[in-house]
């Protein structure tokens, strides 16, 4: 077969989008009634819809942690998320990353909260187009503030590769398939602190950190997705309820916020 | 009307100014959100909380109102287990859920043996007297009690006849310390 | 443990409530939660659908390959279903094989499609003995609070209305939509307790439920699926009443998805 061009001569990829683009997505806070949290995202073409559980008592007992909580994941592909019928069911790769996703999120949450407990979030992949594990966890982070479960920050991730000799960032199914590398990476948005990452692939150490720095930048983008998302969700609910408060001390708040970044 | 609206991790104010409240952690000298929704201080106790715009995760403490369920029953105390809190029936409650009921807080009327009020697996609506870890609950008053028991003798559930619990089967009454709408099947007392 | 206390004290408020004519929701008796159908939500399925019915909610992915015929159907396709209930849609569902309550909903789901005649199987044989197309009808529940059978069973059809046979994807030509014969039938899931009938269950219903019955109705209203669950029994007159209820309720059930699937 001949090898495709994905990228240009301007630089444009197969889809129009420069080297830092994201595809465009779509964020649902709270699509699912029975949940204690969900998330809806469409990611370019993926589909995923996450949700969250607990935090309850840890089944099996031996699984129990005195002195915090366990975050358990189930990552799940549908069989009709790829072109060729996936059979359904827990897999060697599901199950791979249920579990870099569970450790993932499991740094963020503030377990010693809740010893002895389980935090069960189900990732549930409806359309597959490359990314899917940074499309669940980043609906997964989403779903657990929808939850009400206390964490250092809302994780992030995003993946990002080499397409003909190029960096780019959020790759598409055709280019995580002919391209060079992959690496998919979860951080927490404020510290940039690194809950996940997996690669494969060819990369030089200086195409390496590029590639990180450009995806720490995608994610910190991805993270004021995730609150706009929450926020419009909250809105929602005001403009049902539409109370009236009060001029708070909003103001001096802000200031203090202000001069904590600085 | 603009509200201060926080995320995870959004920093509030330094450690030495505040401490951290329901919903903040302390990282380091600063006191972060953990949760999202609006950042309130309180000036009084210097602290720092949020109000939270989503449902948290359950937490039992005094004055709710919950479903326990009798174990075990002895003459002076029952120990019961909590099944929910009655506004959050569905939400599972992340911590200890064994609960006492000490013969003195069984009604306001003088109780002379717990076991003459209550009967293990009785399905109770109590009130939470002490924050956990220990769990102390009381049902005096008359919306608190039994509000759905079985028969001791052939565990079909019991019916209310009057002002006491009868078994149609076994055609005899039992006594129980009754929450006034036994048998409607509502989980709140509203 | 939790579960079952709490729905045994609801027990108590449901069949008070069904005494005075009255359901949780303010339905009545016979009435559906509303239904929403949205199909072909997945492009990478041949066909697929997300139904909504009250608050639950399934997704359907119609996926075809080739493989084999059955020995004793050579000329004919064949029809998988399988339905997979997401721990995702309720902290009682678990990852890991399909469970009975899985299997039961699957294959009546199966049924209701298979003995219809809706689908063509015999313009599904490409060479005869040899290759023919599988039809794989996936059922993936969301949300459950009630009533899977008729969210899945109209999630699966709708799926299967919009589907197309992937020919280009074999590189055997152009895609051809799915050959369907007739109009399929609409299932309808009732329950009783305490002697009072009800249809399109919700949740808290189906939990105290002493009886179920599912039946599917065809254009013509002849009976063309039927399951019965639980443990608790029927008399011949609940099983009229309950005809009737679904006769009605077909009919608008089956004009919601006539206009969502526009075929």
């Amino acid at each position: 077969m001949e090898k495709i061009k994905l990228i240009d001569e301007k630089g444009k990829r197969i889809d129009g989008r420069g080297a830092k683009d994201l595809r465009p997505i779509k964020i649902k806070v709270h699509p699912l009634n029975r949940a204690d949290g969900s998330c809806y995202i469409e990611w370019g073409t993926n589909k995923v819809i996450a949700s969250v559980y607990g935090p309850k008592e840890a089944q099996p007992k031996h699984l129990q942690d005195p002195l915090r909580a366990i975050v358990r994941c189930n990552y799940d592909m549908a069989s009709f998320s790829v072109d060729e019928r996936k059979r359904p069911g827990p897999d060697r790769r599901s199950s791979e990353i249920s579990k870099v996703i569970g450790e993932a999120l499991e740094n963020a949450v503030l377990t010693n909260l809740f010893p002895r407990t389980m935090i069960e979030v189900n990732i549930e992949v409806l359309e597959a187009d490359a990314g899917t594990r940074c499309t669940g966890l980043t609906a997964a982070g989403i779903a657990l503030a929808d939850a009400g479960i206390p964490m250092r920050d809302i994780p992030a991730a995003c993946a990002g590769g080499k397409v003909d000799g190029k960096i780019v960032v959020d790759l598409r199914k055709e280019e995580d398939q002919a391209g060079d590398a992959d690496l998919p990476i979860a951080i927490l948005p404020r510290t940039k602190e690194i809950l996940l990452m997996q690669m494969d692939g060819d990369l030089s150490e200086k195409e390496f950190y590029e590639l990180l720095d450009l995806l720490a930048d995608a994610c910190i983008n991805i993270s004021e997705m995730q609150k706009k998302a929450l926020l419009d969700r909250y809105k929602q609910e005001e403009d049902v309820e539409e109370d009236k408060e009060t001029e708070g001390k909003k103001t001096e708040n802000k200031e203090i916020k202000k001069e904590e970044e600085e | 009307m603009k509200k201060n609206i926080v995320f995870p991790g959004d920093r509030l104010a330094s450690a030495e100014e505040l401490l951290p409240g329901e919903g903040t952690y302390a990282n380091g000298e600063h006191i972060c959100a953990a949760i999202f929704g609006e950042f309130e201080t309180d000036q009084k106790k210097r602290c720092a909380s949020i109000k939270p715009f989503t449902v948290l995760p359950t937490r039992i403490k005094e004055g709710d109102e919950v479903i326990v369920r009798a174990r075990e029953v002895s003459p002076e105390r029952a120990f019961l287990k909590i099944i929910c809190k009655v506004e959050e029936p569905e939400r599972s409650i992340p911590h200890e859920t064994d609960a006492v009921l000490h013969i003195s807080q069984i009604s306001n009327q003088y109780t002379t043996d717990v076991t003459k009020e209550y009967h293990p697996n009785d399905i109770i609506r109590a009130k939470v007297i002490s924050d956990p870890p220990s769990l102390h609950l009381s049902t005096k008053g008359k919306e608190f009690g039994v509000i759905k028991a079985y028969c001791t003798r052939c565990r079909r559930p019991l019916k209310k006849r009057n002002n006491t619990l009868y078994c149609d089967e076994c055609k005899r009454p039992e006594m129980r310390k009754m929450a006034s709408d036994y048998g409607e099947g509502r989980l709140t007392s509203k | 443990m939790s579960k079952s206390v709490v729905s045994a004290i609801r027990k108590d408020y449901l069949y008070k409530l069904a005494q005075d004519g009255k359901r949780m929701d303010d339905r009545k008796f016979d009435e559906y939660r509303k239904i929403t159908i949205e199909p072909g939500v997945i492009t990478h399925a041949e066909g697929s659908a997300r139904v909504r019915l009250g608050k639950t909610e399934v997704c359907a992915g119609v996926k075809l390959e080739l493989g084999e015929p059955y020995a004793d159907s050579p000329n004919s396709g064949v029809l998988i279903t399988n339905s997979e209930l997401l721990p995702l849609a309720s902290p009682d569902f678990e990852r890991g094989p399909p469970r009975e309550n899985a299997i039961e909903l699957s294959r009546v789901v199966d049924r209701g499609i298979r003995e219809s005649g809706m689908i063509d199987f015999e313009k599904l044989c490409i060479e005869p003995g040899e290759k023919v197309w599988k039809v794989f009808v996936d059922l993936y529940v969301l949300d459950h609070n009630g009533n899977l059978f008729d969210a899945c069973a109209l999630a699966g059809l709708a799926a299967l209305c919009t589907a197309k046979i992937p020919f280009e994807r074999f590189g055997l030509g152009k895609d051809v939509p799915l050959p369907l014969a007739t109009s399929p039938p609409i299932s309808c899931t009732h329950v009783k307790f305490n002697g009072a009938l009800m249809a399109d269950p919700s949740l808290d219903e189906e939990l105290i439920a002493d009886a179920r019955l599912t039946i599917a109705l065809d254009e013509k209203s002849h009976f063309r699926a039927i399951q019965k669950g639980e443990a608790g029994s029927f008399t011949l007159d609940e099983v009229k009443e309950i005809t009737k209820m679904a006769q009605s309720n077909v009919e608008k059930i089956r004009n919601i998805f006539k206009k969502a699937v526009k075929r």
